[in-house]
């Protein structure tokens, strides 16, 4: 079976939860200047060196862009933290030439997209849009207004797992997948496997404020984490250097750290002291400057859980 | 004259021997008879005419050998290069076949293009395929049954809209999508004969309310290497209703 690669009207759970980070994000927006921003590398984002876009652009569905692969990582990705666009906004102009990732600040799979293009250095402009309820002309972009979907020249791209593959195929210099058929084939079998942290991930945003129903969410993460554990070999799911499964699945391993933040809970360390492997590849993971930039943990940890609990 | 060996050979379970490392040149699939997940696998190896040594699994009585080869002990599962190469999953198959057995090209080559086939195969085939296991599960419950019925309907209104031309593939042939959404038709097909109240109709499947749809399944059903994969009619109806009263007879017919 195949996975959901987007965000959906359908995850009602998981928006529910995501609107009230969102709601956490535009409180620390009124704060006075005079606060320290909780992201040293915040900065990052709103830095961009222009790249014109190719002269004499074939009629293609996208054209390689020349640039520069010595720029600090996630310095080509600008509007990260852009307004979100809803009903009623107006559509912005897209530059022939430009990748545009329509996107949410805390979506999970708009994320892995996120973590590739700052891997690849691919220059994106990121437009935020709200999801539950898409501005109408966003509709004929992706059905059911689902994040996220990359755009250029008009031609759009939606499913986290299909747009970072096709990422790879347009920009095969800095492949992530790779190119063996046997190796890849089985990175795309890996997330399959660890597939259940995702849905220990979605089944905690409906079982938080439940005891009996944390109890038995508690006891899946267990098993999704004695399960990612098993299956770390290496360094990496991907080997000595983060690969395909790694993006795809840290962006839910990342979120699963809110468990010590309910009180309904038994996890006060996440992963604990029986996951050794997992808890070091954490750490590793939290280093690369691919992932770095886009990291919501301290985040999460100082801002939701005064928050929500 | 088909590629594939051993198709209709009796299913092996718990206590069976593991079988050898398939021969150099030969490829191994590990399928049931009447899995649509395991079939897409059989239909890319028909095409490609890649030597298929089939061995059929007994899904409620697995050997614990089988579960070296797939971790939950499901099947499709693909075995190569004499035993040291072992792929599952029935989404990551094909494209493996297409990577290494690259004669004929199913997925087309063109970036993009590939990737509007995988995404027209994720909009309809979750939908088909979770629209017909709701039916089959709700088959004894008659009061949750009508409601799944309309779902069932509402997916096959989908796969209609969705169909452009003759082949989802958008050119004059059959092509990723469509071999890959077959099957799961194919089952709707078979169960149309046991279920009342079945929104698609035998005759001319899918039925008059899907006219797009019953000219694709005529012409699908009728590609040699499709046929080499497929069971008949009546052997496979009688096995879905086993399947749906929760006594599987895997062995059927033979």
């Amino acid at each position: 079976m195949v996975l959901p690669g987007n965000c959906s009207t359908s995850a009602a759970l998981c928006m529910q939860f995501l609107t009230q980070l969102a709601s956490v994000a535009i409180d620390q927006a009124y704060q006075p200047p005079q606060q320290p921003a909780y992201n040293p590398h915040e900065k990052l984002f709103v830095s961009y060196r222009s790249v014109p876009p190719p002269g004499s652009s074939p009629s293609s569905a996208a054209v390689p862009i020349r640039f520069s692969s010595y720029s600090s990582v996630g310095s080509n990705i600008r509007g990260l933290n852009s307004p979100t666009l809803h009903p009623g906004s107006i559509e912005p102009p897209l530059t022939p030439g430009n990748y545009r990732l329509y996107s949410m600040r805390f979506c999970p799979y708009a994320q892995r997209v996120l973590i590739y293009l700052a891997k690849k250095n691919i220059p994106v402009e990121v437009v935020n849009v709200n999801p539950d309820r898409s501005p109408n002309w966003y509709l004929p972009k992706s059905p059911i207004g689902r994040v996220p979907a990359l755009e250029i020249n008009g031609k759009v791209v939606w499913e986290s797992n299909v747009i970072v593959e096709y990422l790879d195929e347009l920009f095969p210099t800095n492949t992530i997948l790779p190119r063996d058929a046997y190796e890849k084939a089985h990175q795309k079998i890996l997330v399959e496997r660890l597939s259940p942290i995702m849905n220990a991930l979605f089944e905690f945003y409906g079982s938080s404020n439940n005891p009996q129903a944390q109890r038995q969410n508690d006891m899946n993460v267990h098993s999704a984490l004695r399960n990612s554990e098993n299956l770390l070999r290496d360094t990496f799911y991907g080997g000595r250097q983060p690969g395909y499964a790694d993006y795809l699945m840290w962006p839910f391993l990342e979120r699963l750290q809110l468990l010590t933040m309910s009180p309904n809970s038994q996890f006060r360390y996440f992963p604990g002291l029986h996951y050794p492997k997992i808890g070091a590849y954490i750490a590793r993971m939290q280093n690369q400057p691919e992932v770095l930039g886009f990291c919501k943990h301290d985040f999460f940890l100082k801002k939701t859980g005064e928050k929500i609990w | 004259m088909s590629v594939l060996s051993g198709l209709n050979t009796k299913v092996v379970k718990n206590g069976d021997p593991a079988p050898a490392p398939p021969a150099s040149g030969t490829i191994r699939i590990y399928n049931m008879r009447y899995c649509p997940w395991a079939q897409r696998a059989l239909i890319f190896a028909s095409l490609k005419k890649i030597p298929t040594e089939v061995i059929n699994i007994h899904l409620d009585q697995k050997p614990d050998w089988f579960f070296t080869k797939h971790y939950k002990g499901q099947v499709p599962a693909l075995e190569h290069d004499e035993g040291k190469k072992i792929v599952i999953e029935s989404a990551v198959i094909p494209e493996y076949l297409d990577d290494i057995y690259p004669e004929p090209r199913i997925i087309p080559t063109d970036h993009y293009e590939k990737v509007q086939q995988k995404l027209l195969l994720d909009r309809i085939s979750g939908q088909l395929s979770s629209a017909f296991y709701g039916v089959v599960q709700a088959a004894k419950i008659s009061d949750l049954l009508k409601e799944k019925l309309v779902e069932l309907a509402k997916a096959y209104d989908t796969a209609e809209e969705l169909l452009t031309g003759d082949f989802y593939s958008g050119t004059s042939k059959p092509g990723f999508v469509d071999y890959l959404i077959y099957p799961n038709i194919q089952r709707a097909f078979w169960t149309s004969h046991i279920i009342k109240d079945f929104p698609l109709k035998v005759e001319s499947f899918p039925g008059p309310n899907y006219p797009k749809l019953s000219k694709w399944y005529k012409r699908l059903d009728s590609i040699p290497e499709v046929i080499a994969t497929s069971q008949p009619t009546e052997t496979a109806v009688e096995f879905f209703k086993s399947w749906i009263i929760g006594a599987p007879n895997f062995d059927y017919g033979l």
